[in-house]
């Protein structure tokens, strides 16, 4: 730890900037969780700890605001504070009370927001003054209910008598999250609490004295004692349900031990440094066992054996470091999902329509990286299912359908692949609707019907829409373009599934991983080239007499299917050598496969993935380059737009036009330096 | 954030309380070397808390950091009657923060 921190400059303020900023994230989405379970809940008195762990988080954003000096954020979470304290002792939760702390959450995202672009924040005032008129009305109503109920019973005040406690708090008691402000909270569920006296004790320790004015019909719980807390026994005089209180509070392990949570929060830039020295170490070892291989001749069997024991039991330990660091960055998706349920509230409020989130599979654990890139994309799809694809309720309900749509979003692993799917029981896609408007805006030019992938690509080209207007939620026509780039920067693709009348799927699949990945090396002419494994559905050996030629394009017959060939010699521009034996990998989805015309296959390798971030080496057809362990550079094929190259004639078009640059890539094989950009 | 500033004085570790009742729980279960303490709590208020720190024989010396929006002399005086060792109003600069509160942990660490 350094301890140079004094001289402060504005370098060092910028690094607490940074942590205000992912601090507040994580508060607000604390405050949006508890929020959302208070509406769900609203007509029920409100949770005592779920109100806490809300002024909590506020009283921390408040705070963190504070201190950078962001006044607007500092009074905005101040009013909200005071909203939370009004919902205490309520009997439900007022709906215009909960508005207001939605709102405010949102102008709070708009406050931090704000600071983090460096433009004007906007104005706390008017809520301020919103809050403050919400808390006085309801004032006024519960004090004219009040005194309305007195007179009905004939001013008899509700029972209550006072009862001291005395709580003695100790390490053992916090250690099992037993506290001051646990056994607070416990009182205040019996009545109010009138007096709190700390007092030193002989020993140094404190005696909380706690006087409280207890309804009549409660009563405390004998386990309580076993967490510090005493008092004079007394007998309910009422003959009320003494074990209510028992029902309605909580067990001893309370949610408070909860939030001392075991979680580290680490710097996503040092997990990328260490997953980066794990892939340096994964070459290095692939060094080492090409050398012990080499070293067979020179040495006795029996010292060659120990020799490449050992090589092999690194390999096998650098694998479980290998997924032990890429554990450290799974997230579970749920985070993600449970934005979308915030973001539906105002979708529903804006579009007027009733609509039912679902959730399977939040437990899937995915890349942070990969999380972060997918909360954009989701959130597009998912406004686009709920203006576009749910219809108004009269709609549904002439439909024969119910009268509230449903999304559903969900997750799934499949192998080295997470499965994410999007999908509403609205009024699907009218392909015909589509097409139509595609043929005028010029994107096609067939008058036959869209297939699924067809129609994909329609929705996805950019300024594509068939609203005549835009509405705040979608409707633009520039964001599924955005989503499937997103996807397809990940190395993911996009599918889409649509019944008219039934509702629309997107089915969006993703690798788990980002960096490192078990890949076959093949070579073409003399380049290796590298093809991640789980593309790979089957290695053939060409047989020259079942390609086809077919307009120009060769096809081979594979278990009963036609199946475009891709000859990376010829598109790459790599002289493939004479007389060599060739292979094709099978690769690609069950709806579209390819084969890649290989010269060799030579084996399979873990390699670490470096993206080829300049734009002016970026080929489609290339996901990323690779050191192999002869220190060559290899480049990784991207199968996904391979396979895409040989489905749609425009994409086969700009593979074709991209051989005048291949020698670029050829240069950029022997200048590796350009690749680490 | 403010923590994190704490942190480049060196070898520190921190406790958080919630409210006034939890900081006195807290200076009471463990030693502490320093507290920072907000005046605009939930419950009990700072300066009651200060008041119960100055009145308890073993913790007098312990030095108290008021961190407060209250900039006016009223409070500032009050704080310091009770015994704040110092007293610092929003916003903060982090490293004058450090540059305020190093002396003070130095002291009470020799």
């Amino acid at each position: 730890m350094s301890a140079d921190g004094g001289g402060g400059g504005s370098q060092f303020f910028e690094e607490f900037i940074d942590d205000y900023f992912s601090e507040c994230d994580e508060h607000l989405a604390t405050v949006r969780r508890i929020l959302l379970a208070l509406e769900t809940a609203a007509g029920e008195p409100p949770d005592a700890t779920r109100l806490q762990e809300l002024s909590r988080a506020l009283h921390t954003l408040k705070g963190l605001s504070g201190m950078v000096g962001l006044s607007s954020a500092e009074e905005v979470a101040h009013a909200m504070e005071d909203a939370v304290r009004a919902l205490q002792g309520e009997t439900s939760a007022p709906a215009e009370l909960l508005e207001a702390l939605f709102s405010g959450e949102s102008l709070l995202e708009a406050c931090v927001t704000s600071r983090r672009d460096g433009t004007a924040p906007p104005s706390p005032g008017p809520y301020v003054d919103r809050v403050r008129d919400v808390l006085r009305l309801l004032e006024e109503e519960s004090t004219e209910a009040s005194m309305q109920a007195r007179e009905s019973v004939g001013l008899q005040a509700v029972g209550t008598s006072s009862h001291s406690f005395e709580f003695v708090p100790s390490a053992e008691l916090a250690a099992r999250g037993v506290g001051v402000e646990m056994i607070r909270q416990r009182l205040l569920s019996l009545g109010e609490i009138t007096s709190t006296i700390p007092r030193v004790r002989q020993t140094g320790g404190v005696v909380f004295e706690f006087t409280v004015s207890v309804r009549d019909g409660v009563a405390p719980i004998d386990a309580w004692r076993a967490d510090g807390l005493s008092w004079e026994p007394w007998l309910p005089e009422s003959a009320g349900p003494v074990g209510m209180v028992v029902h309605a509070s909580r067990p001893a392990s309370a949610p408070i031990a909860a939030t001392a949570s075991n979680v580290v929060r680490v710097d996503l830039a040092r997990l990328d440094d260490l997953m980066r020295m794990v892939g340096e170490l994964v070459v290095s070892r692939a060094r080492l066992g090409e050398s012990v291989t080499r070293a067979s001749g020179g040495m006795t069997p029996n010292a060659w054996e120990d020799l490449n024991e050992a090589n092999e039991t690194i390999e096998r330990q650098l694998r479980a470091i290998r997924e032990g660091v890429m554990r450290i960055r799974l997230v579970p998706i749920g985070e993600v999902f449970e934005r979308m349920r915030f973001a539906m509230r105002d979708i529903a409020r804006e579009t007027g329509k009733a609509i039912h989130l679902e959730f399977s599979g939040q437990d899937t654990e995915i890349d942070k990286l990969v999380v972060d890139r997918m909360l954009e994309p989701l959130l597009h799809l998912v406004r686009n299912s709920a203006s576009h694809g749910i219809e108004s309720r009269a709609d549904r309900i002439a439909a024969g359908k119910p009268g509230e749509g449903t999304i559903s979003l969900r997750a799934r692993a499949a192998g080295d692949r997470i499965v994410l799917e999007v999908e509403d029981d609205g009024a699907g896609i009218d392909v015909h609707r589509v097409g139509r408007r595609a043929r005028e805006m010029g994107l096609v030019t067939t008058a036959e019907a869209l297939a699924p992938d067809a129609l994909l690509d329609v929705i996805c080209s950019p300024g594509f829409s068939t609203r005549e207007t835009a509405d705040m939620a979608s409707g633009r026509g520039v964001g599924m373009t955005v989503v499937r780039t997103t996807i397809r920067s990940l190395g993911g693709e996009l599918f889409v599934d649509s019944v008219l009348g039934h509702g629309t799927r997107f089915t969006i699949e993703l690798p788990l991983t980002l960096m490192i990945t078990d890949a076959l090396i093949l070579e073409i002419g003399d380049q290796a080239m590298a093809i991640p494994q789980i593309v790979l559905r089957e290695i053939l050996p060409l047989d020259p007499a079942a390609v086809t030629r077919f307009e120009n394009n060769e096809v081979l017959t594979y278990r009963g299917r036609v199946v475009p060939l891709v000859n990376l010699g010829a598109l790459f521009n790599f002289p493939s050598r004479p007389g060599v034996a060739r292979h094709v990998l099978i690769v690609g989805s069950d709806l579209h496969l390819a084969g890649l015309v290989v010269d060799r296959v030579l084996g399979l390798r873990e390699i670490v993935v470096h993206p080829v971030a300049d734009p002016l080496i970026a080929v489609p057809g290339v996901a990323g380059a690779t050191e192999l362990a002869d220190g060559r550079v290899s480049l990784i094929l991207d199968a996904a737009a391979l396979v895409r190259g040989t489905r749609d004639r425009g994409a086969r078009a700009a593979l074709r036009t991209l051989q005048p640059g291949a020698p670029n890539v050829a240069g950029a094989l022997t200048t590796p330096e350009h690749l680490w950009a | 954030m403010i923590i994190a500033s704490l942190t480049t004085i060196g070898e520190v570790s921190f406790d958080q309380a919630v409210s006034g009742l939890e900081a006195i729980e807290r200076v009471t279960l463990a030693p502490v070397d320093l507290v920072m303490l907000d005046l605009n709590m939930p419950d009990v208020h700072g300066l009651e808390v200060l008041r119960f720190i100055r009145g308890h024989g073993a913790l007098r010396d312990l030095p108290v950091v008021v961190l407060t929006t209250r900039g006016d002399d009223d409070s500032r005086a009050a704080a310091l009657r009770e015994g704040a060792t110092l007293y610092l109003t929003k916003p903060f600069a982090p490293a004058s923060v450090v540059a305020q509160v190093r002396p003070l942990l130095a002291a009470t660490r020799t």
